[in-house]
């Protein structure tokens, strides 16, 4: 199926949104996947789900078989999981590896650099060398990662600009929120199944409009006019609050990130980082949010939330905890009707992929004109 | 350790192996191995003795055992290694 994308790119005041194909079309999905996914910086899990030296998490993002690993020195690398050999899998479940990560076929064992350190019976039983097999050009093939606000981003093509170069913008922006984060195992992070295409729950989270109607909950204290527009081109769009108000129990509050401007005080921020992760950031916590592809009409939104202290992470804190996390619980969970009722709406084939309002729409726009200029 | 196997010390190492396995006690694993290959080894069989010692080996080095250096530089003055 062609997309005719020459209305996505005009003025917001005339354009109309990206066509019902980029909703519902398999081979469009599949272009996506290459063009909006894997050529670019992709969440694919939690720095949180690999908190030791030697854990390995195999992923499977959009069929694509990865293996993300914290090494002994504490860092997280990130490989194609699967072996030089034959291409077995090599990783099936998540695990923490003291030594070498073995082959589970023929035992090939790599350490968790990613080097090959034996081959047993290469060369005969009992034989463990063979002058064709160079263990130093067989390693594991290695895929670019970075972590940033507790995502794991990858980039599977090899092709991206670094990282640090693609959002400079947003990491300038937010450099004071750029520091340790600290994670409570317990009561901070969930799963939401969404019956969509991913780039609903990007749309959707980066605009304010919705917020008087689908959660009717925020007007008394977060009215629409106490919301702005975030839009950088081809970079990241969202909304910002100057209404923040901390959670409290009984006058205790988590603790607050060192060294925050006054900005922050009632200041929060909720940006959609392209593709696929949405963040959010609060004078005393943050969460990340993994949109995972799984087809082209279903998605799993991973949430994770992070503290600014360790403090707030310990067991006095939990029963604020568990408000936090309920809290943006109930918020996400009120959005999915509407992901799931536009991606419903995209197989009406008379829908012209809609029109903007030019006010309040900015951020979804300069998505969908992301996705064009990366798609033509 | 065994010094001598008879058949039945055979089936005695073989369940002892299988027990290590499902309790996946990745040391006993290698001890298992390591022992049988240092038998075969005095008793003139290379070929079973090598064989043994580079399971040994691999299990050493997926546990992270130091001994794997060990078992390494066995099978290197044996020529079953490189470098
Ligand atoms: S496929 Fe991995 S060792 Fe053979
Ligand atoms: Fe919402």
């Amino acid at each position: 199926m062609v997309s005719d994308l020459s209305k996505v790119d005009l003025p917001i005041s005339k354009a109309n949104g990206l066509p019902n194909s980029h909703y519902v079309d398999e081979s469009i999905f599949q272009k996506e996947k290459e063009i909006l996914l894997f050529n670019k910086w992709s969440g694919v899990a939690f720095s949180k789900d690999i908190p030791n030296n030697g854990d390995a998490l195999p992923i499977n993002f959009l069929g694509f078989p990865l293996l993300v690993v914290r090494n002994q020195d504490g860092e997280v690398v990130v490989f194609q999981n699967i072996c030089r050999h034959r291409g077995m899998i090599l990783v099936n479940e998540k695990k923490n590896i003291r030594g070498t990560i073995r082959c589970p076929y023929h035992s090939w064992s790599y350490n968790l650099d990613g080097n090959l350190r034996a081959t047993p019976h290469v060369g005969g039983p009992g034989q463990n060398a063979h002058e064709d097999i160079n263990k130093k050009e067989l390693g594991l093939t290695k895929i670019n990662s970075t972590v940033y606000l507790g995502v794991i981003f990858v980039n599977i093509s090899g092709n991206a600009e670094p990282f640090e170069k693609v959002n400079r913008n947003l990491l300038s922006r937010w450099c004071e929120f750029d520091k340790s984060l600290f994670y409570s195992n317990t009561d901070s992070s969930f799963i939401l199944e969404l019956n969509c295409n991913w780039k609903l729950a990007v749309e959707n989270y980066c605009e304010s409009y919705h917020l008087p109607w689908v959660h009717p909950e925020l007007n008394i204290i977060s009215k629409l006019e106490d919301h702005y527009n975030i839009q950088e081109k081809n970079e990241f769009s969202g909304q910002g609050s100057y209404v923040y108000r901390q959670i409290e129990d009984e006058g205790k509050v988590f603790y607050d990130f060192d060294g925050l401007s006054s900005k922050w005080n009632e200041g929060a921020e909720y940006i959609a980082v392209y593709p696929n992760v949405l963040l959010g950031v609060h004078r005393d916590h943050i969460f990340s949010i993994i949109l995972e592809p799984i087809n082209k009409e279903f998605t799993r939104e991973h949430v994770a939330i992070y503290y600014a202290k360790k403090e707030s992470t310990e067991a006095t804190f939990s029963q604020l905890r568990k408000q936090n996390f309920s809290w943006w619980k109930s918020v996400l969970k009120e959005d999915i009707f509407v992901v799931e009722g536009m991606q419903r709406g995209r197989h009406g084939k008379f829908f012209d992929g809609g029109r903007f309002s030019p006010i309040m729409d900015g951020p979804t726009h300069n998505f969908h004109n992301w996705v064009a200029k990366e798609f033509i | 350790m065994i010094t001598s196997y008879s058949n039945d010390d055979l089936d005695i190492a073989n369940f002892e192996l299988q027990k290590a396995f499902s309790e996946n006690d990745l040391e006993t694993v290698v001890n298992i191995y390591r022992s049988k290959a240092e038998f075969d080894l005095k008793a003139g069989d290379e070929k079973s003795a090598y064989f043994l010692m580079t399971q040994a080996y691999i299990y050493a080095l997926e546990g992270g055992f130091s001994v794997a250096k060990e078992l390494k530089k066995i099978l290197i003055l044996a020529g079953r290694e490189a470098l």
